[in-house]
């Protein structure tokens, strides 16, 4: 028994939740949180034991915190649904978003991050996420559902009313629902825009030809855009901000991969690891499953808290020290298996790619830490805002 | 329904049915086959859907792209029928193949 609490829609929470999970996985590592009505797994190996056991851990009607998402958002988004259903709208897209595909668009994701970072290198002043970090996934994976340039701050604020969440606010809003049918009906649009003429192998292209075919309904074109927009910009926006902060807190490091970018992608796992922008993934239970003495009844809600998990002792050797050379990929900041991130391989590259170009121009950077804004939300986990300064380069 | 036989390394036998066109990383996941680990989701990205291919298949599957043959090189006993389990498709041609398994699949590190 514990007298643990812990309330995800808590904004002070938020800030630092580090101490509250080590406090369940040490005295009730399966939690359940009477007043949201879920239970909360925070061990690393629970929380991979429901990533694999997809029967006993469904995500039909599932995935978000939210119990009444399901009615509320209703454009169905293949992580809301199971095998077979789901492996197959999942294969649709798995062959553009190998690290292989994904090589087609570092080039054009190097040159927008040059973009957005070089008018800052004079001025000596930049905030990571509001100047840098909210453009770019939203204009990478525009590349792949074609949004045009002039549409995606539009989309964009979309998306950030979608995920924003008030102090201790446990349903969804009105902002929430508005931003979700706003985007709905954008690319609803979209797709009836794409529909007509021959469709090329690109995600646009799958999308509009399996609504031609029939394995797609306009209904799961619509759902997929939205997911996309929400999944392909939120989580990468937030984890280039984690990592600007991280690397800030541990100067030393950040000095290491300055002197060698190859390090980069070994301190891109470490954030992913240490403080992933993915905090909770909610599943229900599929069957009546017991774990640690505790009796999951079929129809429970289940919160795999994987900033959690990805902090287990049990796991990880030292678990709380940031450390860019550790570079494993155990972590599941990405999630374990059959619905793992699908965007995993573009988020690495993205990250990656950015820091490249930052810390080539700003290898020193000091963050004010009063201007510190973070998103609220149960599951994105990250900031809005993350101002630093630095010594302006020469003006050329 | 395409027959399959997935054996782990220390010769358990496991028998299922697979979908045409789900790939071999699904295959045993979806059926729950221990020695899958299928991490990534089938993305090619984390090498830890490491399965031997039967003599027969030579012929029936296309071969590795670059990008899997980059991957490959992680595995531990990487043998010459070597393939990443989530860049094989099955197809009725499968039925009756017995897919062998290594001793581990290990991580990316």
């Amino acid at each position: 028994m514990t007298n643990v609490q812990l309330d995800p829609y808590d904004h002070a929470f938020h800030w630092d939740p580090y101490p509250y999970y080590k406090a369940l996985r040490d005295n009730d590592p399966v939690y359940y949180n009477e007043k949201l009505g879920i239970w909360l797994l925070t061990k690393w190996d629970d929380v991979n034991r429901a990533f694999r056991d997809f029967k006993s851990f469904i995500n039909t009607g599932a995935v978000s915190l939210e119990p009444d998402s399901g009615e509320k958002l209703p454009y169905p988004m293949f992580i809301f649904s199971d095998p077979p259903d789901h492996t197959r709208v999942r294969n649709l897209f798995a062959p553009l978003m190998t690290p292989e595909s994904i090589k087609r668009l570092e080039s054009y994701t190097r040159e927008k991050a040059i973009k957005l970072i070089e008018p800052h290198v004079s001025r000596g002043k930049v905030d990571f996420v509001a100047d840098i970090a909210c453009y770019l996934p939203m204009d990478v994976i525009s590349t792949l559902t074609s949004v045009p340039t002039q549409d995606q701050d539009m989309v964009r604020g979309w998306a950030d009313d979608l995920i924003a969440r008030e102090d201790k606010q446990h349903d969804l809003s009105e902002r929430n629902v508005t931003g979700y049918m706003n985007m709905a009906k954008y690319f609803d649009a979209h797709a009836s825009l794409h529909a007509k003429g021959t469709h090329g192998d690109d995600l646009i292209g799958i999308l509009m030809r399996g609504e031609q075919e029939g394995t797609l309904s306009r209904e799961q074109v619509i759902g997929t855009l939205i997911l996309l927009a929400i999944a392909g910009n939120e989580t990468t926006t937030k984890l280039i901000g984690n990592m600007a902060y991280r690397l800030w807190q541990h100067p030393e490091q950040r000095k290491m991969l300055a002197d060698d970018p190859g390090l980069v992608p070994n301190a891109v796992e470490e954030v992913l690891r240490y403080d992933g922008s993915s905090q909770i993934i909610v599943r229900r239970v599929g069957q009546d499953v017991e774990m640690r003495g505790k009796k999951l009844k079929q129809g429970d809600r289940v919160g795999l808290c994987i900033i959690s998990a990805n902090r287990d002792a049990d796991k990880f050797k030292d678990p709380d020290s940031f450390d860019i050379r550790r570079g494993s990929r155990d972590h599941m900041a990405f999630g374990f298996g059959m619905h793992s991130c699908l965007g995993a391989a573009l988020a690495r590259m993205e990250v990656r790619v950015v820091f490249e170009e930052l810390l080539k121009r700003i290898p020193e950077y000091e963050i004010q830490e009063s201007g510190l804004a973070r998103a609220h939300n149960p599951n994105v986990r990250g900031f809005t805002h993350v101002p630093a300064t630095f010594k302006p380069a020469a003006a050329k | 329904m395409v027959k399959l036989k997935y054996i782990e390394h220390d010769g358990t036998s496991h028998a299922v049915e697979v979908e045409d066109g789900m790939s071999l990383m699904e295959g045993a996941t979806l059926n729950m086959v221990p020695g899958v680990d299928g991490m990534c989701g089938g993305i090619c990205s984390c090498a830890t859907c490491h399965c031997y291919l039967p003599q027969a298949a030579s012929g029936v599957v296309e071969p590795a792209s670059s990008g899997e043959e980059a991957m490959l090189e992680f595995v531990q006993d990487r043998q010459p029928n070597s393939r990443l389990g989530c860049q094989v498709r099955v197809t009725s041609k499968f039925d009756g193949f017995e897919i062998r398994l290594p001793k581990s699949q290990g991580t990316l590190s």
